[in-house]
């Protein structure tokens, strides 16, 4: 049975992803940052967030989550989602705080927006323009939640989709099996709830 | 636990209640606007919005009304049709266990004001089933009827693309003051899972694996029409409540000396004119109510008559006292009709109990400025009106005889 | 392009949701899971639930309440009511919210929200105030009525420098009057602020919110009328949609090619050319 590993690091609203799993009976366990070791393989990970980088890549580096991840990602291929904050740290890294290093294991950077032209954080409904078919969405150009205050810069060839808000920025990332969505999938109702279990669907499991 | 300082409501009302720093709850704070309103701008108001609906759904009906054999019907279609125009279909959910007073006037209604009327027949052993069910999931005999009488009109809306259902008095804003009259509430969905099926839609109960299929057959009956149909169809559900200042009580006489409506005396209340169409309504099921609440309808009754001054609070206390202690006369037939032993009844019952507040709690403060305000009607003649049909004996029916028809 | 939002406020005294007028009556309307459960259907953006009464009684909201109700909804959801702590927005955050609206425990002590959003991140943070018009000047009330009132572009200066996410503005004046948003109020608030902003107060009918979003770049809570009629939000955004204004439309409730009066609420007396359309 395909099972699905939620990292929590102690940041962002765990509940609403899990509440999205249930909705869609997709089996899932909590990996929490407080446990002493990582041993478990899962079918597929899920990397949610909110809040800072350098304090979410602090608690992940210092736990030892960060090397699991990696291992898990790059030595079994496991597929992983990373949500808002979550997609930025799998980049290499952050201008946030002075500076932070991240996962690195998708090539690029996340920067600020200039808070002196827009309102920051990027809050609310926005659409995603999508620029190449994928296994996330088959869905069209709809709208989905943000609320962030820093976007990824990446090659195009890493891009699925763009959403404009003063400029296009990246909105939905991918690297091979990994994947990353700027947006809040669980809090963007029908269309957002379904890029959650397309990703299932896409580690093996999932429902119609 | 709070009671109003002005009524006999207290702060478990299932509806939710507030009360203000003056103790006084929202039920008469609402109340009030009985007496600071301008009503004739409200009736202008209520003429624009059916003058809208007037000749422009697919069949000549103008809207809906849902009646019964009692409560407002007689006067929420006199109001429509002879001093409004309007043409309306009436709609009655057949909510079993009637009186053959009931059942007389509801042929009354329909052949004095001369409309039409399309009327559900659940088949008894459905009602039955449903019932016994719902009463051993969340101890209630009567969901059914309710969950009958809500959707039936908004069925046959979409069916026959009868945008406007006109409904009564709106019993959140009558009892504890849910909404202002200016809110103009309409009828929801939401309102009727929450306040009228205790949060139990039909379409929750049929996703419960341990529903008995034989149920879930009949539940879908009572499905409410998708969200497309009611888009499509625009239907909406007005309250005249909400445009005509209400008095049930007057309301009635009116239409018991125009329209020869007949009351039918109750044992767990003083009020004749309301419930009079249903065996159980004001007995078993009340009786009920008292049980898990320890309420019952005599409350409802005597707080209307106290916000409109025609009683004190303390004769209020007095009739509920005396009302809500008395015997459930159907009981009896009623159990071995659902098949439950009077063991079980209560076994059942016991589950269920909430927070009960039972009157002798109650503090009764009477100011002078409140009695004086009073307007009891003098000359010996009767509070409540009542016909002496000693030779209606009320008896377990759910079809109409032969010479009704 | 980012959209204008419908926002559902949804005001609690204690366990009970209610309706608000003026800030003094109260009415009731029912239980909060829901309310929630049918502003999921009817679309809303976003949903504000707000305990009045928790810090008059020394309480932080019903979190056990909150987290049950969380689950019917989809959209995000920003929980507030006497939220003073960095251990209060932890436990809010764990049961259910996705924000915390903080009033009163910014007046009292601003230091813990500079924490808070060290630890949490703006974007949970959102800084609310109940605005009075006096003499000619906006002022910031404290529900508590134990802290003077405060300019309201001090206040504003302040919230923005603790590294407030968002701003909620609900005016006092306007509360339940059903007479529109107090734009002169939202201007001021617009114009002194780079974070973006939630007007609340006052909205009485769907032509409301267009004339809010007309003016002024913010999101639209709306009350009392949530609870009015069928399929509430829905009707808002579809007569919005009508108005080519950019909000995100209902999807499966689309009365977007509905006539509407020019209150924007649906009007009867085009029925008949509706049915001749089809």
């Amino acid at each position: 049975m395909t099972k699905l590993g939620v990292v929590n690091f102690g940041m962002g609203n765990i509940s609403s992803i899990t509440n999205v799993l249930h909705y869609y009976k997709i089996p899932y366990d909590l990996i929490n940052y407080t446990e002493k070791n990582f041993d478990k393989h899962y079918d597929g990970y899920i990397l949610p967030g909110v809040g800072s980088f350098k304090n979410a890549m602090d608690t992940i580096n210092s736990s030892g989550l960060g090397k699991y991840i990696i291992q898990e990602v790059k030595e079994k291929h496991a597929p992983i989602l990373g949500v808002c904050l979550g997609m930025q740290l799998l980049f290499d890294s952050s201008t946030e705080g002075g500076g932070a290093r991240g996962l690195g294991l998708i090539e690029g950077d996340v920067q600020s927006f200039e808070s002196s032209i827009l309102r920051v954080p990027h809050v609310g409904w926005n659409q995603i323009s999508i620029l190449k078919k994928n296994l996330l969405t088959d869905l069209d150009n709809n709208d989905y939640y943000f609320d962030h205050s820093f976007y990824v810069s990446t090659h195009e060839d890493n891009i699925i989709s763009t959403t404009d808000y003063l400029h296009n920025f990246p909105s939905i990332v991918n690297k091979g099996r990994i994947y990353g969505v700027q947006f809040h999938p669980e809090k963007s109702q029908l269309y957002g709830t379904k890029i959650i279990n397309n990703f299932a669907k896409l580690c093996g499991g999932g429902n119609a | 636990m709070k009671v109003c300082s002005r009524c006999l409501y207290s702060s478990n009302h299932p509806f939710g209640i507030v009360f203000d720093q003056e103790g006084v709850c929202s039920g008469c704070r609402v109340h009030e606007e009985k007496d600071n309103l301008d009503w004739e701008v409200r009736r202008e108001r209520l003429s624009q919005i059916l003058d809208g609906f007037k000749n422009r759904s697919k069949t000549n009906y103008d809207c809906i009304i849902p009646v019964s054999g009692g409560k407002d019907s007689y006067f929420v279609v006199d109001t429509v049709k002879n001093k409004f125009g309007m043409n309306p279909l009436l709609v009655s959910y057949n909510t079993h266990y009637n009186t053959l007073i009931g059942i007389r006037n509801l042929q009354n209604l329909k052949t004095k004001f001369g409309c039409d009327l399309m009327q559900l027949n659940i088949n008894p052993n459905s009602a039955r089933g449903l019932a016994k069910y719902t009463f051993n999931k969340f101890g209630s005999i009567y969901w059914h009827n309710h969950a009958g009488a809500t959707v039936f009109p908004v069925q046959l809306a979409v069916k026959l693309k009868i945008p406007l259902i006109v409904w009564g008095l709106h019993q959140g804003v009558d009892q504890v003051g849910m909404f202002s009259h200016l809110d103009e509430v309409e009828m929801t969905r939401k309102y009727r899972k929450e306040h009228d099926l205790m949060g139990f839609e039909p379409e929750d109960l049929f996703k419960d694996s341990k529903c008995p299929s034989h149920i879930k057959e009949e539940l879908k009956k009572y499905f409410y029409p998708s969200d497309q149909e009611i888009v499509d169809v625009q239907v909406r559900g007005i309250f005249l409540s909400n445009y005509i200042r209400w008095d049930s009580k007057t309301q009635h006489e009116e239409m018991i000396e125009k329209y020869d409506y007949h009351t039918n005396k109750q044992a767990r209340t003083f009020n004749p004119y309301e419930d009079g169409h249903s065996l159980i309504y004001n007995n078993v099921h009340d009786h009920i109510k008292y049980m898990k609440f320890g309420y019952s309808k005599v409350l409802d009754h005597a707080v209307q008559e106290i916000r409109l001054r025609r009683m004190s609070r303390a004769d209020g206390v007095e009739l509920v006292k005396k009302y809500s202690n008395k015997k459930a006369e159907s009981l009896g037939l009623f159990l071995s009709y659902l098949n439950i032993s009077s063991h079980v009844f209560s076994e059942i019952l016991v589950r269920f109990e909430e927070d009960r507040v039972v009157l002798k709690d109650y503090e009764i403060i009477e100011s002078k400025q409140e009695k004086n305000k009073l307007n009891l009607k003098k000359n010996g003649k009767k509070y409540f009106l009542t016909n002496d049909f000693s030779k209606y004996e009320p008896i377990m029916h759910s079809y109409y005889k032969g010479i009704y028809l | 392009m980012l959209r204008q939002r419908v926002i559902a406020l949804i005001l609690l005294k204690g366990d009970l949701v209610v309706q608000s007028f003026g800030f003094n009556l109260h009415l009731p309307i029912g239980k909060l899971d829901i309310v929630l459960e049918y502003l999921e259907l009817w679309d809303v953006d976003e949903v504000i639930v707000l305990d009045i009464d928790a810090t008059k009684k020394n309480n932080t909201v019903n979190f056990d309440m909150i987290k049950a109700a969380s689950k019917k909804i989809f959209v995000p959801l920003t929980i507030g009511g006497g939220i003073s702590s960095v251990k209060d927005i932890e436990l809010a955050l764990h049961n259910g919210a996705d924000k915390v609206a903080i009033n009163a425990g910014f007046f009292n002590n601003d230091g813990f929200i500079e924490e808070a959003v060290q630890r949490f991140g703006s974007q949970c943070i959102v800084l609310a105030a109940d605005v009075m018009l006096r003499g000619g000047s906006y002022f910031v009330w404290s529900n508590n009525h134990q802290y003077k009132p405060v300019s309201v572009t001090e206040w504003l200066r302040d919230a923005i420098r603790v590294g407030a996410g968002e701003i909620f503005i609900n005016s006092i004046d306007n509360d339940g009057k059903k007479t529109g948003f107090d734009m002169d109020l939202m201007e001021i608030i617009e114009k002194n602020s780079s974070v973006p902003l939630i007007a609340a107060g006052g909205a009485g009918c769907p032509f409301h919110i267009k004339q809010l979003f007309d003016r002024i770049d913010s999101a639209a809570a709306i009350g009392n009328i949530l609870h009015h009629k069928e399929h509430s939000v829905s009707l808002i955004k579809g007569y919005l949609v009508a108005k080519n204004k950019n909000v995100r439309g209902s999807h499966f409730l689309n009365y977007n090619d509905c006539i509407f009066n020019p209150n924007g609420e649906l009007s009867p007396t085009e029925h008949l050319s509706i049915f001749f359309k089809r």
